[in-house]
């Protein structure tokens, strides 16, 4: 599942993601990140739920991931990273492209 | 499904892959560096081969490969393609039609033919190899690597591949099955997020796979994506040239290598003002931490083969060579800290981490090198036996050397300069410190008199020490002596232990009477003059009618040292790190209580300190509070007034022309990551002559 | 939860033989017996992944393999094609409509499940 909300003052929103990521879902996850990149300053990001991903989830996640730096959003994370994501960012090679700018410990596996 | 094998189909493709594989080497022959053909006629006999196994034609297969491992080193460019490569290719694919022929009811393919063919085929490498080595190697090349060993693989996938229902993750995770993976995603490539269609790949990965399985095995896995995608393996730790083996690849050279980036940017990164590695988009920073895992990987591997290998094979290299090494290891230390400094100035995230790679990297480098200049110090501890004998023997002493520590390493350039300042030493030990027998028996003491030396590892130095079991030091009569021949002013008060060091002052001997041993007492002060140069101290301890014990602390490298770096009115000075005991802070309330004389209280201890902008003269104003580094000079403690602690520095040492002025109360100096200079000072000598300055002042007051 | 796969093949031994070794392994089967027949059974459960013979009667695989290309839901499925030709130029054919990979007649089932293992994880 896919869903972005925004709270009630609408300067912030949370993202939260669940199920399993695949590129049957490819494309309503983008159009959700570029919602969640573009129409609030603070970014909450829940995973908690997340039982699978593959590449294309991968790829539109670390492209988010930049914007988000890019644009100065403040991301931060509810609930765990399950281990599976772990293992799958693991053993996908995605290490972070953007050396200590992990707020979320998605691509490092820190702070989890 | 017991149901009979139709091998018509593989023998249809096989006959067709064989008249390809002929056209191929014929076209092959008039362009031989045709990379494309080496890589066509590659393919035909590995599908041969692939096809033949799986339908029972093991002959072919066996046959095939043989061919095949010889041809994937003109493949990877190890061996050219000459006209016999190419003859002898041709009468094995004329070979592997005959076994075809054989298995459809043609006459029986000849094995002697085969093995002539395989034969020769080996022939092409190893004698290519022995020609080449100056000495006759006994190179038998094994035509797959023994045991296990690193492939890179790149994987770039076409953008379209999931329309083919193709998971590239799965390829990667069953590349695990092989082997030991490291998997690096390249994602420079990926557009910003408005801009992605999502329905595309844009990753694509570098792996390094270590594994006992060979090239093929890699092929295979990506078998149903060939068409799909980019796929580039090279055996990483293949011995291709025997210069090349002894060390991993640097960096740089890799980088160069993989076709990241070009030499000549290379060169340019490597210059001090290359500072735009990364930043200018050179190289980005997923093929930079691929390369630096490529180092690591092929690093580990040659690690675990050098375990597996019994003996370590020694090299015999000049020494000028190795001089030549920690040079160019200086430069690249200077360098980077001149990257870290940018880096910083920068802060630019990509910028930084490849700079802390670098830093990591340089320092194993640096560790690595001096490592190499190491020496034992025991084949100079040997030739003491010899003197220790020959001396006593002279002088009617019986003497025992006994020495520990003798596999202690140090290197070679301190050991070189060692020798002289200790055989003054144990000379004295003999001469002066042991007594004659009779002596010794009447004090109760052996016979045989003991010398004993000794070399053990302290921190970032090296203690050397030489111990007897004499006469031992008489702190009255080196106070008496050395007032009466003007090293001392009368109303000095000194310690036991400051008396026991005035046996290194210059023109001082204790000696009754001159022995042709000892001599005149010239030697001990240039001992001290040698020890201070090789930037070491000496400390002497004695108890009398026991025995003296005189310390040599040397540092382990001279190359390189670890320094604190302060500035004066904005010039930098080095402090050996080794020598500071700590740092205090000197306020204008101490300034005040201790009535214009130069001491700092730390913690109730009166502590002396020299105002480095008073000793050089300098400009500018004090600051409001001083710093005050402490450190252990010749066993007392000592301040030195700067006015800001940088921190700890990491100083490639240059040494300094005699032009300078002060010059020898510097050792050396070294560049910061600046550019500007900092100088290294030499305590010893400073805190000797503000003492002989200050005892002439006082004198002439 | 368990995947699907769809088998199409005409010969009932192969449909057979590919339907035990699926079960075998824990997947759910769907059978048809040619492209035709495929197509109309696509609407039903979920699909994770197709293994189609390549001569069939009334549509064969390789219209199949375009077919489904076509549908939503399967643009990214991995379909596997049977073959007893091992020509480059089928081969070729087959991965230029869609095809995810193939697996060439005969087969022993442990060849079978190690490539639906490759494609599907």
């Amino acid at each position: 599942m896919i869903d972005f909300s925004l709270d009630d003052s609408g300067a912030s929103g949370t993202l939260l993601l669940s199920g399993a990521l695949t590129i049957q879902q490819a494309l309503p996850l983008k159009e959700t990140l570029l919602r969640a990149v573009g129409e609030v300053n603070q970014l909450k990001i829940n995973l908690e739920h997340v039982e699978g991903m593959d590449l294309t989830a991968l790829q539109l996640l670390c492209a988010a991931h930049r914007d988000w730096i890019k644009n100065g959003k403040k991301v931060t994370r509810e609930g765990a990273i399950p281990e599976i994501v772990h293992r799958i960012v693991r053993e996908s090679g995605f290490s972070g492209c953007v050396g200590d700018d992990d707020d979320i410990g998605l691509w490092t596996g820190a702070s989890n | 499904m017991a149901v009979e094998i139709d091998t018509s189909a593989f023998t249809e493709e096989a006959y067709e892959l064989l008249s390809e594989l002929e056209d191929s080497l014929l076209e092959l022959e008039e362009t031989p560096t045709d990379m494309e053909l080496i890589g066509r006629v590659f393919r035909a006999m590995h599908t041969i081969k692939g096809s033949g196994a799986m339908f029972g034609f093991d002959e072919v297969a066996k046959f095939t490969h043989e061919v095949e491992t010889v041809f994937d080193k003109a493949r990877s460019g190890t061996l050219p393609v000459t006209k016999a490569l190419i003859d002898l290719t041709l009468a094995a694919r004329d070979q592997i039609r005959t076994i075809l022929d054989a298995s459809r009811g043609g006459p029986p393919a000849d094995q002697d033919n085969a093995n002539r063919i395989i034969a020769g085929l080996r022939g092409l490498t190893p004698q290519k190899e022995s020609a080449a080595a100056p000495v006759a190697v006994q190179a038998v090349a094994p035509v797959v690597p023994e045991g296990p060993h690193v492939y890179r693989v790149r994987f770039e996938p076409r953008p379209e591949i999931f329309s083919s229902g193709t998971n590239p993750l799965l390829l990667i995770n069953e590349m695990r099955d092989l082997g030991h993976c490291r998997v690096i995603a390249i994602t420079n490539a990926f557009p910003s997020l408005e801009e992605l269609d999502p329905e595309r790949c844009y990753t694509s990965w570098e792996i390094f796979l270590t594994t006992t399985e060979g090239e093929n095995a890699i092929r295979d896995i990506f078998i149903f994506v060939e068409d799909d995608c980019t796929l580039n393996i090279r055996l990483l730790d293949r011995e291709e040239e025997p210069d090349e083996m002894a060390q991993p690849k640097k960096l740089g050279e890799i980088l160069v290598e993989r076709g990241d980036i070009s030499a000549e940017a290379l060169d340019k990164a490597l210059t001090p003002l290359g500072d735009r590695l990364v930043t200018s988009g050179v190289v980005p920073a997923d093929k930079v931490r691929a390369a630096l895992t490529e180092q690591r990987v092929v690093q580990e591997q040659r690690q675990q083969q050098g375990k597996a290998a019994e003996v370590d094979a020694v090299v015999r290299v000049p020494s000028t060579k190795l001089d030549k090494l920690v040079n160019l290891v200086g430069e690249m230390v200077t360098v980077q800290a001149r990257l870290n400094q940018i880096a910083t100035q920068f802060s630019n995230q990509h910028l930084q981490l490849v700079a802390e790679e670098i830093e990591h990297l340089t320092a194993e480098l640096r560790d690595n090198t001096m490592s190499i200049r190491m020496l034992a110090i025991g084949s100079t501890f040997n030739k003491f036996k010899r003197l220790v004998r020959d001396l006593s023997t002279e002088l009617g002493k019986q003497i025992e050397l006994t020495t520990s520590g003798a596999d202690t390493e140090l290197d070679k350039t301190v050991i070189d300069q060692l020798n002289d300042p200790l055989v003054h030493i144990i000379r004295n030990s003999i001469d002066h410190g042991i007594e004659k027998p009779d002596v010794r028996q009447a004090t109760g003491k052996p016979l045989v008199g003991q010398i004993h030396l000794s070399a053990v590892h302290s921190g970032t130095s090296v203690l050397i020490q030489v111990r007897d079991d004499g006469k031992g030091l008489d702190p009255q009569l080196l106070r008496r002596k050395a007032v009466e021949k003007g090293v001392l002013s009368p109303d000095a008060v000194l310690s036991d232990h400051e008396a026991y060091q005035l046996i290194f002052a210059a023109g001082f001997s204790t000696a009754e009477k001159i022995t042709n041993v000892s001599g005149r007492g010239v030697g001990m002060d240039v001992v001290r003059k040698s020890i201070e140069g090789l930037r070491g101290s000496i400390d002497t301890q004695s108890e009398l009618g026991k025995g003296t014990s005189i310390t040599l602390k040397l540092p382990l490298t001279l190359a390189i040292i670890e320094g604190l770096l302060v500035s004066v009115n904005q010039n930098y000075f080095v402090v050996p790190l080794a020598a500071v005991e700590e740092c205090v802070e000197l306020a204008p309330k101490d300034i005040a209580n201790s009535h214009g004389r130069r001491i700092v209280n730390v913690r109730g201890e009166i502590v002396p300190f020299i105002r480095i902008r008073e000793r050089f003269d300098m400009s500018g104003e004090r600051p409001t509070i001083e710093q005050i580094v402490i450190a252990n000079v010749d066993g007392k403690r000592v301040g030195f007034g700067v006015d800001s602690v940088v921190g700890q520095h990491q100083t490639v040492i240059k040494n300094l022309g005699n032009s300078f002025e002060y010059s020898d109360e510097f050792s050396g100096a070294t560049i910061l990551g600046d550019g500007t200079v900092a100088l290294l000072l030499d305590l010893a000598r400073m805190v000797r002559y503000v003492e002989i300055q200050e005892s002439k002042e006082t004198g002439g007051s | 939860m368990a995947k699907t796969i769809m088998t199409v093949d005409d010969s009932s031994s192969v449909r057979q033989m590919v339907g035990l070794t699926l079960k075998g392994e824990g997947y759910q089967v769907v059978e048809a017996v040619d492209g035709k027949d495929a197509l109309t059974k696509v609407g039903g459960a979920t699909i994770d992944m197709v293994i189609t013979d390549l001569n069939m009667p009334n549509m064969d695989g390789i219209t199949l393999i375009r077919e489904l290309r076509k549908l939503p839901a399967f643009k990214f499925v991995p379909i596997i094609m049977l073959t007893t030709e091992s020509q480059a130029d089928r081969k070729q054919e087959g991965k230029d409509a869609g095809a995810t990979g193939w697996i060439v007649k005969p087969f022993k089932p442990e060849q079978l499940i190690g490539v639906i293992k490759k494609v599907l994880g």
